[in-house]
């Protein structure tokens, strides 16, 4: 995949760097959370219940006396790890299909076609809560939830781009010296979709990043006391009035965290298409 | 016959990130009255960047940096941007390579043409204009295609229904931006002979931009040839072809396959186009057979050989 | 045997015989008969040049041959063998000795695939081992005149020309017989397409190839072709030698195809009169010869009866008019 990116072409696309500093802010903050957060995440302090921002507990602290900055140190890493597999996953799975469907056109197409457009007629959460509630509670079910719920988005996407390669020239041509479907798949089209799929893989981690929020946010994701920034939502609600910054803080991280992934599409949209490239 | 377009040392440069393109560099050539004048070269020779700059549609990053563009004595290039409208569209007519995008295809073809004659003239009776138009570019059922949409039409009627668009104003010059590219051979034929005869019934201008030998040889008074932004040779097509000086033209007629007699073998032209020139000496040196020191050095200056036929090379200097 | 009777000839070394082909598509509950019972036959070692208007079906049928399409009906008889009953290993066997090429060097192209990989792609699908096809695909490169290092680039970074030799390059690795071209050189410039077209020609020559050439240009069919099938609406008008079709055009269509094209020679212009009237819908193509709606010399029996192609003054002709005199 070399000549994909150039290194040098980086500095020209500002909302990508942004994107990428941040994110790779947030990776080393999770990474490095047991050596860089002051206080224990789960440990209760009572006497220091629901203090506001100060210079021991620079974020303030929760109901149980908690350390909002370490939690939310720490909530970086359940973030990262339910967005980042979650979108592994769907991408796995949904490439493959959504490509060979496109590519082969007719039935197989058709029926992956509509299946595709009953699972995006659903709204993600609510699939995801389905899921949860047969499956039961755990980050790993999240994660199972989550990645079934953006599978289509993935299959949809790699389906558009392989139906439009499919009359290329250079895949007839394949065709014509007697290449296989495998064989097409392999070395023209998936080769050929890598940009968009990637873009979506981004933009994907940070909706994982939302959805894994929403559903922690009403109970049903990440279970308390493990820390988790939409668990931490979720509780900062009853005290908004009396105690803003619980929710503020986790609402932040969430935002940034989206928002550099999304920037991160963005910019890598705009670095991949040779159409947007400045001459 | 009076000069009704003379363009003097015109300069379009493109400023990209790796530098200034001259597209178009010191370009001079007239059209006179009721005659058809062809620039001819091969991709990327800026002769529908020269055809851009006379309308003054550069698209950016490009831009008209020097020169004049005189329209029957007036410098289109000084006018201002409302003066402009008004000579685009109805003093010089144009129509494009791609007759199926230059339509819109959410209006009806009179609709279209219409809206060409009233943004310029307030007529009453203007769906009658329209029709007799269509009628006059040799659109069958005139009257039925006038309702119709673009993708009713085929290739052939829809560059017709563009020439309608063109002339509908009356204009003095049509500019042809390679009019029969997209279009089959007996298709192409037909368009020729409208714009000739067009030519003939309204002494119109015609500035045709190609890249089709054959057309030139059919349709054109006189000629310029283009390479990478210059003016290499102009003429009378008939000097041209029977003698032509530049070793770029004389390789250019070479080159092109004959449909009338058989030949051994073609020329081809070693190399390509060179995108950024340098600044100095001839820019088809580097692929020219008869190169010598000093087409590294200088930029060969256009020579009159007689009978309006000019060259820019070393050879004739 | 003389270039007389070799329009119809129909001997036993026939590299191709193609027959009553037809290939239709469903568009709504029409159909498009894009190429409508076409027979055609060609000899081992000869160019033949397939000329005609944009839908008449020429590229459809080259793609039909080169396995890109499934023809509605009839047989695909290379080397003795039906293409269009094999599979399987036999076919990819067959396939290695027919290689196309396309009209757009940009687009056939794997954009993300080196031009070494390009070229020995067909080689790879055979089978033949890493080592090998590249070597093979390194000498190919330089027999079609491309400098040493082009190897390593990427598409883009090859002017059109270039990439088109790298097209016929990938065609010509795998020492095929038959080799298709779809306008191989109407997306280049006039220069270009010239060195494009001696190189066909030479390696026609050095390889003992065959060519099936599918253009509109007929300054191209005049250079590169010995043998011309006229296409028109899906059907064949005329099959003749090129000094025939050039000197004596039979079918009104082939004249009317000449007397259109413009001739780079301004002592040689005419002013004819061009052919009347629009290319009809080919989703509702005419009855009976389906020129008669544009035909200057139509009678009655045109519009009714289908003209077959029959041999006439050593070459084949569909026209009513032609046949019957």
């Amino acid at each position: 995949m070399d000549g994909l990116i150039k290194m040098g072409e980086i500095k020209d696309y500002p909302s990508f760097l942004a994107g990428l500093i941040i994110v790779l802010a947030v990776v080393l903050t999770a990474m490095l959370a047991p050596l860089i957060s002051p206080y224990d995440p789960i440990e209760q302090n009572m006497p220091h219940a629901l203090q506001p921002p100060s210079a021991y507990h620079l974020l303030g602290t929760d109901p149980y006396g908690r350390d909002v900055l370490s939690r939310i140190i720490w909530g970086a890493r359940v973030s990262l790890y339910v967005g980042l597999l979650s979108a592994t996953i769907a991408m796995i799975v949904g490439v493959p299909f959504g490509a060979l469907a496109g590519q082969l056109g007719g039935i197989a197409d058709a029926l992956l076609s509509r299946v595709i457009d009953i699972m995006l007629s659903f709204p993600g959460i609510i699939l995801a809560i389905v899921v949860m509630s047969i499956l039961g509670q755990s980050v790993d079910n999240t994660v199972l939830a989550i990645s079934l719920a953006m599978i289509p988005r993935f299959a949809r996407l790699a389906r558009g781009e392989a139906l439009q390669l499919s009359v290329q020239e250079y895949v007839q041509a394949a065709k014509a010296s007697g290449a296989g479907n495998l064989d097409i798949l392999v070395h023209h089209i998936l080769p050929n979709i890598l940009s968009p799929i990637l873009v979506q893989y981004s933009l994907s981690i940070g909706s994982a990043i939302m959805i894994e929020a929403g559903l922690s946010f009403i109970g049903l994701g990440v279970q308390p006391p493990t820390p988790s920034w939409g668990e931490m939502l979720s509780l900062g609600r009853q005290y908004l009035y009396t105690a803003p910054w619980l929710s503020l803080f986790p609402g932040l991280a969430i935002m940034l965290t989206v928002l550099a992934f999304n920037l991160l599409g963005d910019g890598l949209r705009d670095m991949l298409d040779p159409r947007l490239k400045r001459v | 016959m009076d000069t009704l377009l003379s363009v003097r040392n015109l300069k379009t440069y493109f400023r990209v990130k790796r530098g200034i393109l001259r597209a178009v560099d010191n370009v001079s050539f007239d059209i006179k009255r009721g005659e058809v004048f062809c620039l001819v070269g091969e991709s990327g020779c800026g002769k529908s960047i020269t055809a851009l700059s006379i309308m003054r549609l550069v698209p950016y990053p490009g831009e008209i940096v020097g020169g004049e563009i005189l329209f029957d004595g007036v410098d289109l290039l000084k006018l201002p941007e409302e003066e402009m409208e008004k000579i685009r569209g109805k003093r010089i007519g144009m129509i494009f390579q791609d007759p199926h995008t230059s339509l819109d295809p959410s209006y009806t073809v009179g609709w279209q043409v219409e809206e060409a004659i009233l943004l310029h003239r307030m007529i009453k009776k203007v769906s009658k204009l329209a029709v007799n138009l269509l009628k006059k570019v040799g659109i069958p059922a005139a009257e039925k295609r006038y309702r119709e949409y673009p993708h009713q039409l085929s290739g052939g009627l829809k560059q017709r229904a563009m020439i309608g668009i063109a002339i509908s104003n009356s204009p003095e010059l049509l500019i042809a931006d390679e009019p029969t590219t997209a279009l089959d051979v007996t298709i192409q034929a037909q368009i020729v002979d409208l714009m000739l005869k067009l030519r003939e019934e309204n002494g119109i201008s015609i500035l045709l931009i190609t890249h089709d030998m054959g057309l030139v040889a059919e349709a054109c008074d006189r000629l310029a040839v283009m390479y990478a932004g210059k003016i290499v040779e102009k003429g009378s097509v008939e000097e041209i072809f029977s003698e032509p000086l530049h070793p770029y033209t004389k390789a250019l007629l070479r080159c092109v396959p004959r449909p009338d007699k058989d030949v051994e073998k073609l020329v081809s032209i070693p190399g390509t186009v060179p995108e950024f020139p340098p600044a100095s000496g001839c820019r088809f040196a580097d692929r020219c057979p008869m190169t010598r020191k000093e087409c590294f050095e200088t930029t060969p200056e256009e020579v009159n050989m007689g009978n309006g036929h000019r060259v820019a090379c070393h050879l004739y200097g | 045997m003389g270039t007389e009777s070799r329009a119809t000839y129909t001997g036993n070394d026939s590299l191709l015989r193609i027959e009553d082909l037809k290939m239709y598509f469903k568009e709504g509950k029409k159909y498009l008969k894009a190429v409508d019972g076409v027979t055609l036959e060609i000899e081992d070692g000869e160019s033949l040049c397939l000329v005609g208007e944009s839908g008449c079906g020429k590229s459809t049928l080259l793609k039909c041959v080169a396995g890109i399409l499934k023809p509605t009906s009839g047989k695909i008889i290379f080397q003795g063998q039906d293409l269009t009953k094999l599979k399987g290993r036999k076919l990819l066997k067959a396939r290695r000795k027919i290689q196309l090429i396309f009209q757009n060097p940009y687009a056939s192209l794997d954009p993300r695939m080196k031009i070494i990989d390009i070229v020995a792609e067909p080689l790879r699908i055979q089978g033949v081992p890493k080592d090998e096809r590249r070597k093979i695909a390194v000498e190919t490169l330089r027999e079609v005149g491309l400098p040493p290092g082009v190897e390593n680039k990427y598409p883009h970074q090859l002017s059109g020309g270039m990439r088109q030799r790298v097209a016929i390059a990938r065609a010509l690795s795998v020492k095929p017989k038959l080799v298709l071209a779809d306008e191989p050189t109407s997306a280049l410039d006039v220069s270009v397409q010239a060195g494009i077209l001696n190189l066909m020609k030479r390696l026609q020559r050095d390889y003992g190839l065959t060519y099936l050439f599918v253009t509109h240009d007929m300054g191209v069919v005049r250079y590169i072709c010995e043998r011309v099938a006229v296409m028109y609406l899906g059907k064949i008008a005329e099959v003749a030698s090129k000094k025939q079709l050039f000197n004596s055009p039979l079918h009104p269509y082939t004249q009317a195809l000449l007397n259109s094209v413009p001739i780079p020679d301004p002592s040689k212009r005419k002013r004819r009169p061009p052919l009347k009237g629009e290319l009809p819908d080919p989703l509702n193509p005419p009855s009976g010869c389906r020129f008669h709606t544009r035909c200057p010399y139509a009678t009655e029996k045109c519009g009714k009866e289908e003209p077959q192609l029959l041999p006439k003054n050593g070459r084949l002709v569909a026209c009513h008019l032609v046949n019957q005199d």
